[in-house]
């Protein structure tokens, strides 16, 4: 690509993006659902079951409602960003996209545009969802909030890609949201989200493993929990990856979804 | 302007383009005239590259379809047949979103949207939310917005869907004073025979074939004469006598049909030789509904189109199937 078409195509990105900002800012609705559904996590599971798994193992160092929040975090970011795909969707429903898909610009700016847009919004939440950790007894200091961020960008270019991927197959709102449905359970349980996944079932662990929100969360823990003393025992149950190995792992994922969400939305008709 | 040639779309086992040529001159205002299914919306998404053809070629603004989509892209301006606005945004965002993706400088961009809106009378409701617009407001801005880039070409697929009567006149004077000023060419789909006329010429399309292609008087004059339609209380023993008369009639649906250059002579003459007793008897000159009756032997049927109209946007407004979205799978 020549120089003039490269910027072509940032200007095209760009207003992609930055309709997709314009149109979140709008929807008012949309911002407070998605914020209440963490915080009912937070208080039904972490107050909760708190009682009922509270001074066990890991647990007598470490509050339930600190275990689950790294998790809420990962899971908030998933929904969020995955629905990036919703918009797409609706876009195709609604007609707007062919106004997209006619305009002389390349199907890899709109796919880059769109998972722009995701990863800004699941930053964006994530970001408000922070001002809760002190009620939590967590002080993440600058340095922990800017790594975490950084971290979730990483989880939300996977994410993302992973909803434009479901878009460029999936014809109907109703179709998509079905099949994230279907998606975001296995993801939000098999992911150590909600309990220590030391002694489950070796397919249980297979899918664990293979899923991104495992390693994205693994290293939310990292970044959230260097203030508490744990002990080795809790530490090791606690964090299962070292922070190199869970960053190369989502990079991989993130890099695989990436292309495939590029390739399949450039082949779409 | 536009050279197509032998261009097909097949949908399966199902020809819905079945290898029509023609070519459109610049500065033309171009018809593809059809009845509902009649291939002009797949034709019209070959040519702007949003389907690619099964078979032949197509040439707009000197770049082939096939070969150089990003060049049509670029030389053209298209208002599909479903709208395609962003009815979350205004009326200007959704110009300045038009204006980011093909690349109009900034400054470029104020003038000439203020200009297309002032050509479109749009320019009280810009900041408004489309949402809030009329049907007919909508479509005035997706031509607005179509002309944005000076385009070449401008496609227009059924741009009065849906209209009433004075709005689409005064679309059709936006149209016409657009094609002037900016001596761009005009490729367009109706089923309104009335909107025909506005065109230089016309293809008729039928069955995904074009039966007919030339100027608008010239495809009336083709008819050969003036229409006369007769219902008699015997058609079988009036046609017999009218075939006597070398007048040539059609039976169709319980009416006789035939076409006589001197219609009013030739109808006295009737009244008095027929034997059979005339019930009702009209006289026209040819329009182009004849001229589709002619060649096809069926009607358009503008009040048939336009139940199925209100079908589309009623389901469009129940989001039931997604407007475009059978076109582009
Ligand atoms: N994506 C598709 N898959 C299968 N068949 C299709 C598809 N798109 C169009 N067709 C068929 O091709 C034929 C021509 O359709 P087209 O939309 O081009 O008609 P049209 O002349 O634009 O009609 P209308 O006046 O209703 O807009 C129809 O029989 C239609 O059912
Ligand atoms: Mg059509």
């Amino acid at each position: 690509m020549t120089g003039p078409g490269l910027r072509r195509e940032v200007r095209a990105g760009w207003s992609l993006f930055r309709r997709d900002m314009l149109k979140f800012r709008r929807e008012r609705a949309r911002i407070v659902s998605s914020l209440l559904q963490p915080i009912m996590f937070l208080g039904i599971f972490g107050l909760g079951l708190k009682n009922v798994l509270g001074g066990t193992g890991p647990f007598q160092e470490l509050d339930y409602i600190q275990y689950i929040f790294p998790g809420v975090i990962g899971i908030n970011v998933l929904g969020i960003s995955m629905s990036t795909g919703v918009t797409i969707v609706a876009d195709r429903e609604f007609g707007f996209l062919r106004e997209v898909l006619v305009a002389p610009i390349s199907r890899l700016t709109i796919a880059l545009g769109k998972v722009a847009s995701g990863v800004a919004t699941a930053m964006f939440q994530v970001a408000i969802l922070l001002l809760l950790s002190p009620l939590l007894g967590l002080t993440p200091g600058f340095v922990q909030i800017v790594l975490l961020m950084s971290a979730v960008a990483l989880l939300a270019i996977a994410t993302s890609a992973l909803g434009v991927l479901m878009a460029s197959r999936i014809r109907s709102v109703e179709s998509f949201q079905y099949v994230f449905q279907f998606m975001l359970f296995p993801l939000f349980f098999l992911s150590g989200a909600f309990f220590v996944l030391d002694r489950v079932p070796p397919w249980i662990a297979f899918i664990a493993n293979l899923n991104p929100l495992t390693y994205a969360i693994d290293l939310f823990r990292h970044i959230l929990y260097g203030d508490i003393e744990l002990g080795e025992l809790s530490r090791s149950l606690l964090l299962v990856n070292s922070p190199a190995e869970d960053i190369l792992i989502i990079a991989v994922i993130s890099v695989v979804l990436l292309s495939a969400s590029v390739v399949s939305f450039v082949r779409m008709e | 302007m536009i050279e197509v040639e032998q261009l097909v779309r097949r949908f399966g086992d199902f020809e819905a383009v079945r290898g029509v040529s023609f070519e459109v001159a610049e500065g033309e205002i171009f018809g593809f005239l059809g009845p509902n299914g009649a291939g002009k919306t797949t034709t019209i998404n070959m040519l702007v590259t949003m389907l690619r053809p099964s078979a032949g070629e197509a040439r707009v603004a000197g770049f082939s379809v096939r070969e150089d989509p990003r060049s049509v892209r670029e030389s053209i301006g298209i208002v599909f047949q479903d709208t395609t606005l962003d009815d979350a945004l205004t009326g200007w965002e959704n110009l300045r979103f038009h204006a980011d993706v093909y690349d109009i400088p900034t400054k470029l961009f104020r003038e000439r949207a203020k200009e297309v809106l002032q050509t479109v009378e749009l320019e009280g409701r810009r900041d408004d939310l489309v949402r809030t617009y009329s049907g007919g407001m909508k479509r005035r801005l997706e031509i607005a917005r179509g002309l944005l880039h000076y385009p070449k070409v401008l496609f227009l697929d059924e741009p009065t869907l849906g209209l009433d009567p004075q709005s689409r006149v005064a679309l059709w004077d936006y149209i016409r004073e657009i094609q002037q000023r900016e001596k761009i060419t005009v490729f367009l789909t109706t089923h309104y025979m009335a909107e025909a006329e506005y065109c230089g010429r016309i293809a008729i399309i039928d069955n995904g074939d074009i039966v007919a292609l030339d100027t608008p008087a010239r495809l009336k004059e083709s008819v050969g004469g003036d229409v006369v339609t007769l219902t008699t209380n015997d058609n079988l023993q009036a046609g017999l006598e009218l075939e006597e008369l070398r007048l040539r009639p059609r039976i169709e649906d319980g009416l006789i049909r035939f076409e006589a250059p001197e219609g009013a002579t030739t109808v006295a003459n009737v009244f008095r030789q027929l034997t059979p007793k005339i019930v009702s008897v009209d006289l026209h000159k040819p329009s182009l509904e004849d001229v589709f009756i002619k060649l096809t032997g069926r009607e358009i049927r503008d009040d048939e189109a336009s139940e199925a109209d209100k079908m589309r946007s009623q389901m469009r407004a129940g989001g039931i199937i997604g407007p475009g979205g059978r076109r582009m799978s």
